[in-house]
């Protein structure tokens, strides 16, 4: 046993559809408690790393660990063998995601939406369910609209929503696909507030796919470049967005400042 | 022939001296669709799910036995079951073996309905299911099921009408349904013109009455969906 155990550890991960390699030996930790983003071009293989790491995607090739036991593989006699679903779902159980396009059950209601999970996986009462579900909804700003049909709510409050049922689970790490890339601009700021609020307070360790420079910057210990399935640069904020050293950097970054 | 041509007139005192005979055997009739309906819902869920398994053995066995099922005529199916099953010493009476046809034979189509369904149900959905980490069978239950289900109702309607229709069939075994009721007075009285045009128009008056009650229920499950 280490001393620091990393939260997450990637090693040479890989990941190719059809002969397109969307990652290419990506190795990466993220520290208890780590505010980390991740940068990088459409395309560059940065939702995939998320995706991976909720199992919703197998990786190619490649080791990922979670607080040092394995992924996508598990123990047997000493040998690694590919995991199970009940290995899946107990390592599923530390991490949360929460996806650009909210994916909010339509037919629940919001109250419903927070608390399916606890109730059918945690095995919580109703009771219990409903009352932490209320807790983190107010938490949200959204402590009137239980009763409401996700159809009923704007963009930002479905965003919030959607964060409130993945805190629902208590996960260790958090996955945020791009939470604001759907949103009308006027609702982004509602939604940055909750994660700013989440990233201060909790905790919680917090992987951040973002196009947000600027709160990038302002909430992030880390931020790490991605371009081309590769990790190009990272490094601490203030580091990589006011001094990037790699050409790539920099010419990311004056993209996205001039759009 | 013209002289035989006259003779046949409609006789209305046969027609309603028949009618309660028909109207009891109409019981049959509806009793063989309304459970083989239920034995085809429940059936072809059962298919459609096995389709989507990720086993690879459980998905391709369903898929071959639903378009088994759908090649070959229901008749053949009925009298597979009625003829060839005792053979081998499984004997069902009449009424069961024609429900299990009827139920086999549409929960072939009710799982392309079902999966026309699933389909239907974003990706998105199936992603967030599995990030809050649901099993299986919640995933189903509580996620896809109920988005998968609404739509296809009225389609469901469809073939419930559709059986109704085949329930004639069941006739070939035997079964005392509207068909076969009407051959049995027909006989007794040399008379079929009667008995058979009041099947006729009850399997008419029938469905054009679900039909009008699935329209119906199309318009009302639109307003629901668009809440």
């Amino acid at each position: 046993m280490k001393s620091e155990q990393q939260m997450v550890s990637m090693r040479g991960l890989e990941k190719s559809y059809g002969g397109v390699h969307v990652l290419q030996g990506i190795d990466l930790d993220v520290a208890p408690g780590e505010k980390l983003s991740v940068i990088g071009p459409s395309g560059s293989g940065k939702s995939t790393l998320l995706r991976i790491l909720m199992t919703l995607e197998q990786p190619t090739k490649g080791f990922i660990e979670i607080e040092g036991e394995p992924l996508w593989d598990m123990r047997l006699n000493g040998r690694a063998i590919p995991a199970d679903s009940k290995h899946l779902r107990r390592m599923r159980s530390k991490v949360g995601m929460v996806f650009q396009h909210f994916n909010l059950f339509p037919h629940m209601t919001v109250l419903r939406n927070v608390t399916s999970a606890p109730i059918h996986v945690l095995r919580i009462s109703r009771d219990e369910a409903e009352a932490r579900a209320h807790e983190l909804l107010d938490k949200v700003g959204l402590g009137a609209k239980v009763d409401a049909y996700p159809s009923q709510l704007s963009g930002g409050q479905k965003q919030r929503v959607a964060i409130a049922r993945a805190l629902a689970m208590y996960p260790k790490i958090m996955l945020f696909d791009e939470v604001t890339s759907a949103l009308d601009p006027e609702l982004v700021g509602e939604v940055l507030g909750v994660l700013r609020e989440l990233a201060h307070r909790t905790d919680m360790t917090m992987i951040l796919v973002t196009h947000e420079i600027r709160f990038a910057r302002e909430i992030s210990d880390r931020v790490v470049f991605i371009d081309h399935g590769q990790i190009v640069e990272q490094g601490p904020p203030e580091r990589i967005f006011a001094e990037p050293t790699e050409t790539r950097t920099r010419e990311f970054l004056k993209s996205i400042l001039e759009a | 022939m013209a002289y035989g041509a006259c003779n046949v007139t409609f006789d209305w005192s046969i027609a309603l001296e028949t009618l309660p005979a028909l109207l009891s055997a109409l019981r049959i009739t509806a009793f063989a669709t309304v459970l083989g309906m239920l034995a085809a819902a429940v059936l072809g869920l059962v298919w459609a799910i096995a389709r989507r398994s990720p086993k690879r053995m459980v998905s391709s066995l369903a898929g071959l036995a639903v378009e088994f099922i759908r090649s070959t005529p229901l008749l053949i199916q009925i009298y597979f079951l009625f003829y060839v099953l005792p053979e081998i010493g499984i004997v069902m009476s009449p009424m069961f073996t024609g429900v299990i046809a009827l139920g086999l034979h549409y929960s072939a189509y009710l799982s392309e309905v079902y999966r026309a369904g699933v389909e239907g149900v974003p990706k998105g959905q199936w992603e967030a299911a599995r990030a809050l980490n649901l099993g299986r069978l919640e995933t189903w239950r509580l996620v896809i099921l109920p988005q998968a289900l609404p739509p296809v109702v009225p389609a469901m309607g469809n073939y419930l009408i559709a059986m109704f229709k085949d329930t004639p069939m069941l006739s070939a075994i035997t079964v005392l349904e509207l068909l076969q009721t009407a051959k049995v007075i027909g006989a007794e009285r040399f008379r079929y013109l009667e008995p058979l045009t009041l099947v006729g128009l009850l399997f008419l008056l029938l469905s054009l009455g679900a039909s009008l009650l699935v329209r119906w229920g199309e318009g009302y499950l639109g307003k629901a969906q668009a809440r």
